[in-house]
């Protein structure tokens, strides 16, 4: 048994000479009975019990993931807001202390550099990437300071989490100095949580309702255990970054390094509803001309989800084909948990991008029918819920027995 | 921990030998390191394998992996039920989840194959 497409964790398969960073918590994954992988140049926990059982338990429950790995920028000073305004693709002059943007970060060509959430401090902008470019995006913000602006990496003395599911927002609320009413979507207090001193962010990566959790690293491990068992219920499971992966892609969540890249433009991804290119303070931004001329040009691809009705799944790289002409690629596949069969997303022409198109998806060994459908494939609240767990699970770790 | 009476492949394949006949499968290992199993394509009856190529793929959630013959042969009889239900896999790796049955052509090759003590042994180097 060898991998032969590889795709929660393309590195594994590589060499790679370079040892990876651990988490602070490394140790408590490792008794928790995480298997790990590298990612991003992190040693990171794939899933504690099965990726398809903490796929439910965040859908039904909630489960709480170490997303440390993620790069936190702090930019300060007078100057902060501008040197901002002048990187990411939105206007965020309006945001106010203790709300939060999703945005993008662009290259002068207009292509994705990264995408990100900007927090909106008392004392700064909070921006918080993705692991695997975060060293690039620090280096290309600190040569694009303005004026007085530092920027401060907060990525070493801090933890990050995210307990998601419909349990969540109770669950941390019920050990925090604050009530769930203070927290609207995409805003953030700071609270005690458990007697640490802790940020309480409403974002997330799933597709479900939840929180993200900062704190000083040496909070972590106690704030780690006390959230865990927050319910008091034992429902909440600790997760790993192969539920993440297959929890975001059934919400058509984008991943960067696989469905967003320095070569996708915003409209591509059809992210345009995140562009603005007049802003009501006037600031231009880097990559607004090219964004004009991508504009007026039209896209030459977008992204489209695919479902396919037999079990065969779609992976990156996969050609995505019609009537016998490659129109198109995969650039994210999985099992959907709570469908019941494969989904993905990939770019095609815009022609062949309409909602029912059937189309042929083209690995190495086996051609997989399959057709355009809507994104996102999971709505919360909407999708019915398969029973679950239907084997296995009693048998697996979780909260409850956990071995601290 | 790894079924006595069975014959191993440095791949995680394991091989029952029942006459001229070799019941094949892949091991508790790769199971458990493949996760979740969603997906397995067996070839047809009247297929050769041979001892070392790869047969089928077998998705998990997570990756798409390749399973190798441990030894060479004519396939009989394909597991239509791990087809169906690929997490037989999974739960039963060496009663259930069996995948093809092979007419050996090279008994020989079975002298390749190492010994569940060995299989044991060779899975605590990895680990270490």
């Amino acid at each position: 048994m060898t991998p032969a497409g590889d795709r929660t964790e393309r590195r594994q398969v590589e060499p790679d000479d370079s040892t990876p960073r651990r988490l602070p918590l490394d140790v408590e994954h490792e008794q928790l009975g995480a298997k790990f992988s590298p990612f991003a140049g992190w040693r990171m926990p794939v899933m504690y019990s099965s990726i398809i059982e903490e796929h439910f338990r965040v859908r039904t429950h909630a489960g709480l993931f170490d997303v440390s790995h993620m790069g936190r920028f702090l930019i300060r000073g007078h100057d902060a807001l501008r040197t901002v305004q002048r990187l990411v693709a939105t206007d965020i002059s309006g945001l106010r202390s203790g709300e939060a943007r999703y945005t993008v970060l662009l290259t002068p060509w207009g292509g994705i550099r990264d995408d990100l959430i900007v927090y909106r401090r008392d004392d700064g902008l909070l921006l918080i990437v993705n692991a695997g470019p975060a060293e690039g995006d620090r280096t290309w913000i600190e040569d694009h300071l303005v004026g007085d602006a530092t920027l401060d990496d907060l990525t070493d003395i801090t933890c990050l989490f995210a307990l998601q599911g419909p349990d969540a927002l109770e669950a941390i609320t019920s050990i925090a100095s604050c009530d769930p009413s203070g927290i609207a979507p995409f805003t953030f207090v700071n609270a005690s949580v458990a007697g640490v001193e802790a940020t309480i962010m409403r974002t997330g990566y799933t597709g479900e309702d939840g929180v993200e959790l900062m704190m000083q690293h040496t909070d972590a491990l106690r704030l780690w255990r006390e959230t865990l068992i927050a319910d008091r219920r034992g429902d909440i499971a600790p997760c790993g970054l192969g539920a993440r992966d297959t929890l975001r892609l059934e919400a058509a969540l984008l991943l960067y390094g696989r469905d967003l890249d320095q070569s996708t433009v915003p409209y591509e991804a059809r992210l345009g509803w995140l562009t603005h290119l007049e802003r009501a303070d006037g600031s231009d931004f880097e990559g607004r001309e090219a964004l004009l001329e991508a504009q007026a040009r039209g896209p030459s691809r977008l992204l489209v989800g695919l479902a396919t009705d037999v079990r065969a799944i779609p992976r990156t790289g996969d050609t995505i084909v019609v009537e016998g002409e490659v129109v198109g690629e995969v650039t994210s596949g999985s099992l959907s948990p709570v469908l019941g069969h494969p989904i993905a997303l990939g770019y095609v022409k815009p022609e062949m991008s309409d909602v029912g198109r059937t189309v042929t998806v083209v690995s190495k060994s086996k051609a997989i029918p399959a057709r355009v459908v809507d994104r996102p494939f999971y709505r919360r609240g909407v999708t019915p819920m398969p029973k679950w767990p239907h084997r296995g699970a009693s048998t697996r770790p979780s909260a409850k027995d956990d071995p601290r | 921990m790894n079924p006595k009476n069975l014959k191993y492949h440095k791949e995680h394949d394991w091989a029952r030998i029942e006459g001229d006949v070799a019941v094949l499968g892949v091991t508790d290992y790769a199971q458990e390191a493949l996760g979740d199993i969603v997906y397995i394509e067996l070839p047809e009856v009247g297929t050769e394998v041979s001892a070392g190529s790869t047969y089928a793929e077998i998705e998990s959630v997570k990756a798409v992996s390749d399973v190798y013959a441990p030894l060479s042969g004519t396939i009989v009889e394909t597991n239509e039920e791990v087809v169906d239900a690929p997490e037989l896999i999974n739960e039963s790796p060496y009663e259930d989840g069996w995948l093809i049955k092979v007419k050996l052509s090279d008994p020989a090759e079975l002298d390749e194959l190492m010994s569940a003590e060995e299989y044991d042994q060779a899975l605590a180097e990895l680990d270490e």
